[in-house]
C-alpha cells in the first residue's frame, strides 16, 4: 500500500472535519444543467435543420449551470456574420454578407460625416457640448475636490451634493428625508411627511451613476395592485411552461387564511376568525384582501415584521455577554412603531444608519432607532458595516476586506470604503452605565490629515491599503470634518437611493414569504449569483419603488399572487422545482415551513458554530469567532431567552445521559420535535453540534431547540 | 439494464443516480487534490458526462468505480488545462487505497471514526492540525504557534496521522 496516498487521503478527511469542507449536494444543479444542456442540444438540432447555418452549434455544451432564467430566454439573435462559429459559412451565408456590405459602409460613412460635423460646430462654440460639470466619484476633479473649475461652477458642489435629498433637521423624527420621487402626474407623497418643491427627491438621486451610464429613464409610473400581481403570476407560469413543471394544486381557503396568519402575524387563526373569514367570504369575493389588509394594520404584524427586521439587522449579536451595548427590545420597538405608522422602508432606513440618540427607552434623548448601528459597532464597526452591505445592499462584502470577489461580487477594499462612512462614530457612556449615547464626531484620519481623512487596512501580504468612503463607485467629499461633510447620512442617502436598496428590500420580503428569495442567499446578490427570476425581481424593486417603498403594498402583492396560494404538494412531474437541493426555485409549490434561511440544516450549522469553545482550541478559535458573525443568522429565539426558559422536556437529560449511539439520540429528538427522521445533511450537522459533547444534556437540548425553532411558529417557553 | 436519454420516457431516474454517488465522487476528487470549488464543478462534470450517453447499470461497485474513472479524466483534463502537473501518477493504487477507505459508505464512517479519534489526540497535536486544516497556516506559522522548529511541527503533524490511522483502522475491525 502506497502510504502517501493514504496520507492523502486521510488529509482530505480532516480537511472535512476540521476544515468544515462537506460533501455538497449538487443533485439539482447537475440535473438543471443536464436539461439545459439537452433543450440547447435540441435547439442547436431543429436550428440546423431550419436554416443552413451553424449558428447554434456553440450553444450545445453549456460550460456552467445556467440559472433557471436563463432557460425561458429566447435565443440571441445571430450576430452580423458568423465570425466566431466553429464551421464555415454556408453558400447562403456568403451571399447574404454580400447583400449587407453596401448598407453597412453608406451608415459608416454617413456616421463619420456627422462626427466630423459636430466637431467642427463644438469648435465654433468654445466648448464640447455635453461636458460633464463633475464625475461623480472620481476623486481629484474640480466639482469633487471642491476646486473651482474652469466653467465657474459652484465650488462646493459635489456629485452627491447637487442631487441631494432635500433635509430640513428640525428634530431627530423629522431628520430623515421624504422619499418621493417625481413623476409625471406628480407625487405620491405620504400624507404626514410635509413635501416642499425641494423636498422632490431629484431624477439624478435615485440612479447611481454605476447603473445609469445613459441618460436616466423616467422614473415607472406606479402601477394598479392588480398590474403588479398579475405580472408576477405572469411571470412564473411562463417558468413553470418553460421548464415543463405542473404547479402544486391551490389551496383551499381556510388553509390559505391560516397561512397568511402564520407569515403575518406569526401564528395561527382562532376558530372565530376562521368563521369569520369563511362569512366574509359568502359576503364577498375581496375577502382575502380584506383579511391581508386588516393583518397588515394590525399591531401583531407590526410586532412579528418588526422581529424580523431586528433579527436580519443585528444578527447574533444578541448572543454576547455584553448585551448592554444595545438594546434589542428598544431597536424592535422603534420598528414596530415606524411598520405601524406606515413609515417608507426608505426612510426607516434612512433613519437606522443616520441615527443619533440614547440607546435605552429611560435615557432624555431615546432613539431606538440607534441600537442598529451599537449592535455592530465593536471593532471600528466591521459588523455594521457587513450588516449595511448585506440587509440594505444584499451584497457580501466581507471578502473584499482582503481581496477582489473570487466571482465578481466587488473590487478588493469595497468593505473598507463602505467601513470609511461609519468613522465619525461616536459612542459615549451617559449618565446611568447603561445607557449609550451615539452620535458623530470629527474624523482626523488615520494620518492626522483631517481635510484628507483615510483609513488604513491590512492587506494579507502585510501591505497597507487605504480607504475613503465610497459606495458603488460614488464618492464622497475626503474630509473627516463633521461640519464639511456628516459621512453617515451621506451613506445613508446613497444606499436608499441606490438600485441595490430596492432589489435586497424586495428578495428579502419575498424569502420572509415563501421561504427562499430569488438568491440563496438573500444576502449574496451579484453578477456572481443571479436572481433566479430577474425580470420579476426588477419589476417588483421598480414598483416597490414607485409606490414610495411601501413595504405593507410589497407584502399585499405577494400574498394575493398565485405562487402563494398553492399547496405544498410536490407533483411528480416537477422534481426540478427542487430548491431544497441547491437548484434555483420555481416557486411551483410552496416550499415546507421552516424552509429556505431558517432550515434546519443551517440552524444546525449555526447550532454547531456556537458551541463552547474547547480549551485546547481557544486561541485559534475564539480569533476566529471574534473577527465577524457567521453569515447564516440564526433565528433569535435561540439566543435571546436564557436556558432557564427552556428547560425542554423531562427525558432530554435522560436522553442525553444514555448509552445510546448519537445518530439514535438525534433521531429521537427529531422524532419528537419534527416527526420525521433527520436528512444525512441534517445529521451530519447535528453531530457537528454534539462531536465531543456526546453525554452532555445541554448539547442535546441545544439540537431540541434549534429544531423547535425551525418550526414556523414556535410555541412559548411555558407551554413546555 | 437502464439506459438514460430523457427521465421521462425511459423510467431512468437520473436524480437517483447523483444522490447515490455524489458523496463519493466528489470525496474521490478532494483526496486527488482538488480544491472544494473544483471539487463541485468536476463532480457535475462527471455526472453530465455519464447522462451524455445511455447508462448501464451493472451495480453498485462497478457504477462507482465507472465514475471515478470519469471523475478521474475529468481532473486530468483540468489540470492540463491549469498547465499544472498531474499529481497521482499510479491511479490504480491510489484507486485502491481509496477503495479501502471508502468501502461501501463513501467513506461515511471512516469520517466519522475520523472524527472520534480526533478527539483522543493529545492536544498540542490536536492543535496542529487544527491549525493546518481549519486555519490553513503554513508549517512555519504552526511552529510559531507552538513555539517549536519546523521540523518538530512536522514531525508531530506526522505522528498524529499516524496515530489517526491506527485509531480508525482500530474501529474498523
Amino acid at each position: 500500500m502506497n502510504a502517501e496516498y493514504d496520507d492523502r487521503i486521510l488529509e482530505a478527511g480532516l480537511e472535512e472535519v476540521l476544515g468544515g469542507h462537506y460533501p455538497p449536494d449538487l443533485t439539482s444543479a447537475i440535473l438543471q444543467t443536464w436539461e439545459a444542456r439537452q433543450q440547447a442540444a435540441m435547439r442547436a438540432a431543429s436550428a440546423a435543420e431550419d436554416d443552413a447555418l451553424p449558428r447554434l452549434a456553440a450553444a450545445a455544451v453549456l460550460p456552467v449551470a445556467p440559472p433557471v432564467h436563463s432557460l425561458t430566454e429566447p435565443e440571441p439573435p445571430p450576430r452580423n456574420g458568423t465570425a466566431s462559429l466553429p464551421l464555415a459559412p454556408s453558400l447562403r451565408a456568403r451571399q447574404d454578407a454580400r447583400h449587407h456590405w453596401l448598407p453597412l459602409a453608406l451608415a459608416i460613412s454617413l456616421l463619420a460625416a456627422a462626427v466630423l460635423l459636430g466637431v467642427y460646430a463644438a469648435r465654433q462654440l468654445g466648448e464640447v457640448p455635453g461636458r460633464p460639470l463633475a464625475q461623480p466619484g472620481v476623486s481629484g476633479q474640480p466639482g469633487v475636490s471642491g476646486q473651482p473649475d474652469g466653467n465657474g461652477s459652484d465650488a462646493g458642489m459635489t456629485a452627491i451634493e447637487r442631487p441631494e435629498l432635500a433635509v430640513t433637521p428640525r428634530s431627530r423624527d423629522q431628520d430623515a428625508p421624504s422619499f418621493h420621487l417625481e413623476r409625471p402626474d406628480g407625487p405620491v407623497s405620504q400624507p404626514e411627511l410635509a413635501v416642499t418643491p425641494s423636498a422632490v427627491l431629484p431624477r439624478a438621486a435615485i440612479e447611481s451613476p454605476a447603473d445609469a451610464p445613459q441618460p436616466a429613464p423616467q422614473p415607472r409610473k406606479p402601477s394598479a395592485d392588480a398590474d403588479v400581481i398579475a405580472s408576477i403570476n405572469d411571470v412564473l407560469r411562463q417558468a413553470w411552461r418553460d421548464h415543463s413543471v405542473t404547479p402544486a394544486p391551490a389551496l383551499a381557503d381556510e388553509d390559505w387564511c391560516e397561512r397568511v396568519y402564520l407569515k403575518l402575524a406569526r401564528r395561527r387563526p382562532s376558530s372565530d376568525e376562521l368563521k369569520q373569514f369563511a362569512r366574509d367570504k359568502q359576503k364577498d369575493q375581496t375577502h382575502r384582501r380584506a383579511l391581508i389588509d386588516r393583518l397588515l394594520a394590525s399591531e401583531e404584524f407590526a410586532r412579528h415584521w418588526a422581529q424580523l427586521w431586528s433579527d436580519s439587522l443585528t444578527g447574533p449579536a444578541g448572543n454576547d455577554a455584553d448585551g448592554s451595548r444595545f438594546s434589542r427590545e428598544a431597536l424592535t420597538g422603534y420598528l414596530a412603531a415606524a411598520i405601524q405608522a406606515d413609515k417608507p422602508q426608505a426612510q426607516i432606513v434612512f433613519e437606522l444608519l443616520a441615527a443619533s440618540g440614547a440607546n435605552r427607552p429611560d435615557a432624555a434623548d431615546f432613539n431606538g432607532a440607534v441600537n442598529f448601528i451599537l449592535a455592530g459597532a465593536n471593532q471600528q464597526a466591521k459588523e455594521a458595516t457587513d450588516r449595511t452591505a448585506r440587509v440594505f445592499l444584499g451584497k457580501q462584502l466581507v471578502c473584499t476586506s482582503c481581496h477582489d470577489h473570487p466571482h465578481g461580487g466587488g473590487e478588493q477594499g469595497d468593505f473598507w470604503k463602505l467601513n470609511a462612512f461609519f468613522r465619525q462614530l461616536r459612542i459615549e457612556r451617559g449618565t446611568d452605565s447603561e445607557v449609550l449615547v451615539l452620535s458623530d464626531t470629527d474624523f482626523p484620519g488615520a494620518s492626522g490629515a483631517v481635510k484628507d481623512a483615510e483609513l488604513f487596512y491590512r492587506l494579507p501580504d502585510g501591505r497597507l491599503g487605504m480607504a475613503y468612503p465610497e459606495l458603488n463607485g460614488q464618492a464622497i467629499p475626503h474630509s473627516g470634518l463633521l461640519s464639511d461633510v456628516n459621512r453617515r447620512r451621506e451613506l445613508a442617502k446613497l444606499v436608499v437611493t441606490s438600485k441595490d436598496f430596492r432589489r435586497a428590500a424586495v428578495n428579502r420580503v419575498w424569502s420572509w414569504l415563501f421561504g427562499y428569495g430569488f438568491t440563496q442567499p438573500v444576502d449574496d446578490m451579484g453578477p456572481h449569483n443571479p436572481p433566479s427570476h430577474p425580470e420579476l425581481l426588477e419589476r417588483l424593486a421598480d414598483e416597490f419603488a414607485a409606490h414610495d417603498f411601501n413595504t405593507k403594498g410589497l407584502v399585499r402583492w405577494i400574498v394575493l399572487s398565485e405562487p402563494f396560494g398553492l399547496s405544498g404538494k410536490r407533483m411528480p412531474e416537477s422534481w426540478l422545482d427542487a430548491p431544497e437541493t441547491g437548484g434555483a426555485p420555481l416557486f411551483a409549490r410552496y416550499y415546507a415551513p421552516g424552509a429556505g434561511d431558517r432550515d434546519v440544516y443551517k440552524l444546525l450549522v449555526q447550532a454547531a458554530h456556537r458551541r463552547p469553545v474547547a480549551e485546547y482550541a481557544s486561541t485559534s478559535a475564539m480569533a476566529r469567532r471574534s473577527w465577524l458573525r457567521p453569515s447564516v443568522e440564526p433565528p433569535q429565539i435561540i439566543a435571546a431567552l436564557p436556558d432557564s426558559q427552556w428547560p425542554g422536556p423531562a427525558w432530554l437529560p435522560k436522553l442525553a445521559r444514555s448509552r445510546l449511539a448519537p445518530e439514535k439520540k438525534i433521531e429521537h429528538v427529531f422524532l419528537s420535535v419534527l416527526d420525521r427522521s433527520p436528512t444525512a445533511r441534517e445529521m451530519t450537522a447535528a453531530k457537528l453540534v454534539l462531536a465531543d459533547r456526546l453525554g452532555d444534556p445541554s448539547a442535546i437540548r441545544e439540537i431540541w431547540r434549534t429544531l423547535l425553532a425551525s418550526r414556523p411558529a414556535a410555541p412559548a417557553p411555558g407551554q413546555f | 439494464m437502464e439506459t438514460a436519454t430523457t427521465p421521462d420516457t425511459t423510467g431512468f431516474d437520473p436524480a437517483q443516480l447523483i444522490e447515490k454517488y455524489q458523496v463519493g465522487v466528489w470525496r474521490y476528487l478532494r483526496a486527488l487534490g482538488c480544491e472544494p470549488a473544483l471539487a463541485d464543478d468536476l463532480t457535475q462534470e462527471t455526472f453530465l458526462s455519464v447522462l451524455r450517453h445511455p447508462f448501464t447499470d451493472f451495480g453498485a461497485p462497478a457504477t462507482a468505480a465507472y465514475l471515478r474513472k470519469i471523475a478521474h479524466n475529468e481532473f486530468i483534463s483540468s489540470r492540463r488545462r491549469a498547465g499544472k502537473v498531474i499529481a497521482v501518477e499510479n491511479i490504480e493504487e491510489f484507486d485502491q487505497a481509496w477503495e479501502q477507505w471508502a468501502g461501501d459508505d463513501d467513506g461515511e464512517a471512516k469520517v466519522e471514526a475520523l472524527r472520534e479519534c480526533l478527539q483522543e489526540l493529545t492536544p498540542r497535536a490536536r492543535l496542529a492540525l487544527d491549525l493546518r486544516f481549519q486555519k490553513r497556516e503554513s508549517r512555519a506559522n504552526i511552529a510559531a504557534a507552538l513555539g517549536i522548529s519546523e521540523h518538530g511541527a512536522k514531525n508531530l503533524m506526522q505522528r498524529a496521522k499516524q496515530a489517526l490511522r491506527k485509531c480508525i483502522e482500530g474501529r474498523a475491525r
